[in-house]
């Protein structure tokens, strides 16, 4: 018999401190509960099979080799009750409406900082703002159409936003591929309570990202979208192949596209030249255009920014859109939100400690033991001190490079992220985990069915990032039945 | 619409594919024919170099041309790019970037393909696991044929999958013709020329076209497949898939389908034209046969440069 094995104060996603089942999570962990581990891990062998030829792979960097590796997934889910999900839901989309409100600021009045609300001298040293951008009015005033937030639980059931990814959010893809593996895992369960599919969001990509072509298009022909790869040596290739797969839409390299001398873009095909209408873009800002940003860059097409700026096509996410993706700014979202939409956020911030304020930065230098070090601009958990885990000597390393660089610090508490149980050295056990569930706004905005559930597979991690040794596991959101 | 870098990406996926299947083919038969050959004579294994152009290569690499090295640098060594090893892998590293038009279940068979080939290609090189090796790499690209064929449609996508694998083969049956039927048609020690309707009717099977030619051409005939018949056969039959000319008319019939291709379809027929300009008769002498074998190669290697002058080009 498999048992849920759970940690002292810490919460758990299926069990309760007493081990009894949360509500939604009944089934499951009677599931679990009446099946013998050798019978699990059966199950999860024969679902890694699936994954090996499914090809659902994602690419490690090392030395500067990449080697693919099969995708990570833990075969128990984790499980959230629908009414807890509409809120979250709800509190996302509030919080992508004030997010891109604020980029549409930052890129035109600048209100919010004319207002005495947020910081302008913050604005000056972001190295995500796009000097290019000022002055564009993207379609539905949107600038981050596609956005996957990092949300956590603490230990007395809280659940945070941890942080926003605005500019090349990827899982999506393993979202979608985790629900295949465990329908087939968990056949029985599904046919017994009602678990939300998620199956229908590349169609809601396709559609969001069909709205964004001109308006000068309609009646003339459909647009057509592409979707733009750095090519197959990206960690998230596997992604941008399938989404454009699901879609029906062409991938393309940079190499696929030029713009010609007025300002339109096109696609080299076998009959010639085809226009293109809308790119949705995975490739970062500095690598879109040698034109206007890195003038080495050869991932990008030369003169894409011209044609946006031209109104002859949209890029998704808007190029400036990560001046928003910024762990500093985010400090600020609570402000932002109350700023833009006068109301409460309804999913709050992890409590943010700011480096730019002295008296912040202060705190934070004589409680780094207690907290988490954080850059603003990386991503994939990089670069990141935490400081519970750190031996002195990193510690000092550490403060002084936010002493060096205030602005460009934030700290948090650390929390003791909640665990879901998870297989591991042959049994259940708790293993810390987050969620990203992700946004598309556009004319109006969806969110995901539950999310991406990431999972830090090393006893006592809280590291849950693929490319660093994590796992991810199915999510399901249960309604009562 | 398909993108040119796409275009040429499926077009020598399916070549590498369909180079993969040939050498199994061939390894395979030759394997099987050699064990049926008198010890006395020697077993030729350096025709499979010929047949697969790899000579040169396999000098760089090895030393003497014994079989475990000849059979392992053609099935498996990875210096080699025409390896069925290589081919593979190289297959699957241009599909990887054609995955949003292939149907999903071609890039699962192609990955299975891949493992297949990773875990068996050092043990295909022992006889007693090499046809199993082989037949599993040649079932498995049946297979992602298969899919292709029953759930892809008929796009530009299909149609350069389909342009590769026929430019391919033709090339192939070309180059067994040569060596093979070159060798059968020159001089051997006399003791050797006792076997010939056995090494006809090998021929005949690396092309798996025994079972076709016995029905077709020679239901009635008392004694065992005469060399005419057999060139006839491989060379003109056009309803049989492995044909010279079946190939050559399914390269000119795809090449209709796809835009801007009259360059191509001018290539084809200048290839067809070459290949029924002589009789088989004509060509029951090695040298005879051997020139026309370069000339069929020639015709293929432009008809496969005018695709890629007309559908890969980087200029606009």
């Amino acid at each position: 018999m498999a048992d849920v094995r759970t940690l002292p104060a810490v919460w758990d996603e299926l069990v309760d401190g007493d081990g009894a089942p949360r509500p939604a999570a009944a089934a499951l962990v009677d599931r679990l509960r009446s099946l013998d581990i050798e019978e699990l891990q059966q199950r999860q062998s024969l679902a890694e099979v699936d994954i090996l030829a499914l090809g659902i792979t994602f690419t490690v960097y090392h030395d500067g080799q990449g080697t693919d590796r099969a995708w990570p997934m833990d075969i128990v889910p984790r499980v959230i009750d629908a009414s807890e999900w509409t809120r979250i839901e709800r509190g996302l989309k509030q919080r992508l409406s004030a997010l891109n409100r604020f980029i549409d600021d930052v890129y035109h009045d600048r209100r919010i900082v004319a207002d005495g609300v947020f910081p302008g001298e913050l604005l000056e040293g972001s190295v995500n703002l796009r000097r290019e951008c000022a002055g564009m009015s993207p379609k539905f005033g949107v600038w981050a159409h596609i956005c996957g937030s990092d949300l956590v639980r603490d230990a007395d059931g809280t659940v945070y936003v941890l942080e926003d990814n605005l500019r090349v959010p990827s899982g999506v893809s393993y979202l979608l591929q985790n629900r295949a593996i465990s329908k087939r895992a968990f056949a029985d369960l599904f046919e017994k309570q009602s678990i939300l599919p998620v199956d229908d969001y590349p169609d809601r990509l396709r559609r969001l990202l069909v709205s964004l072509a001109s308006d000068d298009l309609e009646g003339v022909r459909y647009p057509q979208v592409v979707v733009l790869t750095p090519g197959v040596y990206n960690s998230a290739y596997f992604e941008h192949a399938f989404l454009a797969q699901q879609m029906g839409v062409p991938l393309v390299e940079g190499a696929d596209l030029f713009v010609d001398p007025s300002d339109r873009v096109w696609m080299r095909t076998i009959d010639g030249p085809k226009p293109v209408d809308v790119v949705y873009r995975r490739i970062d800002d500095s690598f879109l255009d040698p034109e206007v940003f890195r003038p080495e860059s050869t991932l990008g097409v030369p003169g894409l920014m011209r044609a946006w700026r031209s109104g002859n096509v949209a890029i998704a996410n808007a190029p400036g859109a990560g001046v928003a993706d910024d762990k500093v700014v985010y400090a600020w979202a609570p402000d932002i939100i109350r700023y833009y939409l006068g109301e409460e956020p309804l999913i709050p911030n992890v409590p943010t400690y700011r480096c730019f304020y002295e008296d912040e930065l202060q705190h934070v230098c004589a409680h780094a033991a207690e907290m988490v070090l954080k850059p603003a601009n990386e991503s994939g958990g990089y670069g990141l001190t935490i400081g519970s885990a750190a031996s002195p000597e990193q510690l000092d390393t550490a403060i002084a490079a936010v002493r060096a660089d205030p602005r460009n610090w934030v700290a948090q508490p650390i929390l003791q992220l909640s665990t879901a149980p998870t297989l591991c050295a042959g049994e259940l056990a708790p293993r810390h985990v987050d969620l990203r569930p992700f946004v598309l706004s556009g004319r109006d905005t969806y969110v995901t069915t539950g999310g991406l559930t990431r999972v830090a597979l090393v006893d006592g991690s809280l590291v849950v990032n693929s490319s660093q040794g994590g796992g991810s596991k199915d999510t399901w959101v249960i309604e009562d039945s | 619409m398909l993108l040119s870098r796409v275009a040429e990406q499926l077009y020598w996926a399916a070549r590498y594919l369909e180079r993969a299947e040939g050498t199994a083919r061939i390894v395979r038969e030759h394997s099987d024919v050699i064990v049926d050959m008198p010890l006395s004579l020697p077993p030729n294994w350096d025709h499979l170099l010929g047949i697969t152009g790899s000579r040169e290569g396999f000098d760089e690499h090895y030393e003497g041309s014994d079989e475990s090295s000849i059979v392992s640098f053609l099935i498996a060594d990875p210096l080699n790019p025409g390896s069925v090893y290589s081919s593979i892998v190289r297959a699957r590293d241009n599909l990887r970037t054609c995955r949003d038009i292939l149907p999903a279940q071609a890039w699962n068979a192609v990955n299975d393909l891949y493992l297949a080939a990773g875990r068996g290609a050092a043990d295909g090189v022992l006889r007693r696991h090499r046809s199993r090796f082989l037949e599993r790499v040649i079932g498995s690209h049946q297979r992602l044929l298969g899919i292709l064929t029953t759930t892809m449609s008929r796009d530009e996508a299909y149609t350069m999958l389909r342009l590769g694998r026929h430019i391919e083969r033709a090339d192939m049956v070309t180059r067994v013709l040569d060596v093979r039927a070159g060798w059968l048609l020159g001089e051997r020690p006399e003791r050797a020329a006792l076997y010939d309707d056995l090494q006809w009717s090998s021929v005949l099977r690396s092309l798996s076209a025994l079972q076709m030619f016995n029905r077709r051409a020679a239901p009635g005939s008392a004694s065992g497949p005469g060399a005419v018949e057999v060139l006839r056969f491989i060379l003109g039959e056009t309803t049989f898939p492995r044909s010279v000319a079946y190939c050559l008319e399914g390269v000119q019939s795809s090449a209709r389908l796809l835009p801007l291709s009259e360059s191509v379809i001018g290539a084809c027929h200048v290839a067809l034209t070459e290949l029924s300009s002589s009789d088989p008769s004509a060509l029951l002498d090695a040298g005879e046969l051997h020139c026309k074998a370069d000339r069929l190669q020639i015709a293929i290697g432009s008809i496969s440069d005018r695709i890629a002058a007309a559908y890969f080009g980087k200029a606009v």
